[in-house]
């Protein structure tokens, strides 16, 4: 992809971000990049706002394994115009919880014109779980994952060239209280990473999740009072399959070669400052690609670049700076040469 | 079955362009199972902290190592 600048933007799933930690509250930062940048890479957990999905168009939506397996350079990015779509329910909840999912469905198909092949129901329950971990992030616990692998499949043999996923999370309610009144991680967020990595590194499709409501969590969500602005999405209506429908329709597929868009086509990665330890960032630094790592974007995680030592990380304070670095990196520009004190050069 | 795990392994004085390969080595050698996701979530003293995500199929087979924790 020569002369285009693309950049990819990445908030980890589950770790209590302030900015993407909710529903789609990283949509206005990644639009605003996507404002600078030709191509911006980014996943579900970025641009998913439950029915809504705002992300501009050219941001490309990659599952978290799939981003993995392009960072480290063992597959490409193509685009496409249209995915044809299997969606995947999990067996066990109430009516009440499919017909919010088939309504959903339905939705984008007679709005956004999104094509649906077929929709299919798990021959048993998965038993998806939330499990908090002792830095208060969330990751998830599947039990019987084979019956969701074969539900896919079954989905892929009539036609699916994206798998959408809505299994029920079990959580602790008392974690999503927190998680409205913004003092807590989002509890759905981990397993949600671990459904779509399961799914993508098995079957290597576009592939994303959406929680599955029980009649309950409906009444939960949409009853829960005035919440945190960021979670509001949530208690307007919890359409999750909504956003992952739309990010799906134009997914671009992974391939082994031939594809638009190669790690070595990547100018920047943006993430939050406490998140340097995951694949993106540690590829990153393999490549030799630069790092600009927003201070601002607060997790629980503690993996810093300087704790880890790291090499070519500009630290933007906040997503303001990180837009004027970008621009910045765009035109060919250093950025350090828009700041004050000039480093003096010495001659070795 | 899909479990987590969190996982300590020594950082061994490897520079950060060699961390992924250090991580991922560190799972084939140590762990059964898939590894699907991972991050390191601290660092103490020199040694990584790393929650992972590991899917178990058979005891004993030795697996693959997979991805980040971005979904």
């Amino acid at each position: 992809m020569a002369n285009q600048f693309v950049v990819a933007h990445i908030i980890p799933t589950g770790v209590g971000a302030d900015i993407g930690g909710y529903v789609g509250d990283a949509t206005p930062a990644t639009n605003m990049i996507a404002s600078i940048a030709d191509k911006v890479i980014s996943h579900p957990n970025v641009v998913n706002g439950v029915a809504l999905n705002l992300a501009g168009r050219n941001v490309l939506y990659v599952e978290g394994y799939s981003l993995d397996r392009f960072f480290k350079g063992e597959a490409e990015l193509k685009e496409v115009e249209k995915n044809k779509i299997g969606v995947v329910l999990d067996k066990g909840i109430e009516t009440e919880g499919y017909d919010l999912a088939v309504n959903t469905i339905n939705a984008l198909r007679t709005v956004g014109g999104v094509e649906i092949v077929c929709v299919l129901k798990t021959k048993k329950e998965t038993m998806t779980q939330a499990v908090k971990t002792k830095s208060n992030s969330f990751v998830g616990e599947i039990e019987h994952e084979q019956t969701l692998i074969e539900a896919c499949r079954e989905a892929i043999k009539q036609g699916a060239q994206a798998l959408a996923i809505s299994l029920n999370i079990k959580i602790d309610m008392k974690d999503l209280t927190a998680y409205f009144n913004g003092k807590g991680a989002n509890p759905y967020g981990g397993a949600e990473a671990v459904v779509s990595h399961l799914v993508s590194a098995t079957f290597g499709l576009p592939a994303a999740h959406a929680p599955l409501l029980s009649k309950y969590e409906i009444y939960r969500e949409t009853h829960s009072g005035t919440v945190d602005p960021r979670a509001a999405a949530e208690a307007i209506g919890p359409a999750y399959l909504g956003s992952v429908l739309r990010g799906l329709d134009r997914a671009p597929r992974l391939v082994t070669q031939g594809g638009d868009v190669r790690v070595n086509d990547v100018d920047a990665i943006i993430l939050p400052y406490t998140c340097m330890g995951g694949i993106p960032a540690l590829a990153a630094q393999k490549w030799g690609i630069p790092i600009i790592a927003v201070k601002e974007n607060t997790t629980v995680m503690k993996a810093t670049p300087d704790i880890l030592r790291m090499k070519n990380v500009i630290v933007a304070k906040n997503y303001w700076e990180t837009g004027g670095i970008l621009a910045a990196m765009k035109e060919g520009i250093d950025p350090l040469e828009l700041r004050r004190p000039v480093k003096k050069l010495t001659i070795a | 079955m899909i479990v987590s795990k969190r996982i300590k392994i020594p950082r061994d004085g490897v520079d950060s362009t060699q961390l992924l390969e250090h991580l991922q080595e560190h799972f084939s050698n140590t762990l059964t199972g898939e590894v699907l996701r991972f991050a390191i979530v601290e660092v103490i003293g020199e040694d990584l902290i790393v929650d992972a995500s590991i899917m178990v199929k058979d005891a004993g087979t030795k697996g693959k190592t997979g991805g980040g924790i971005h979904g």
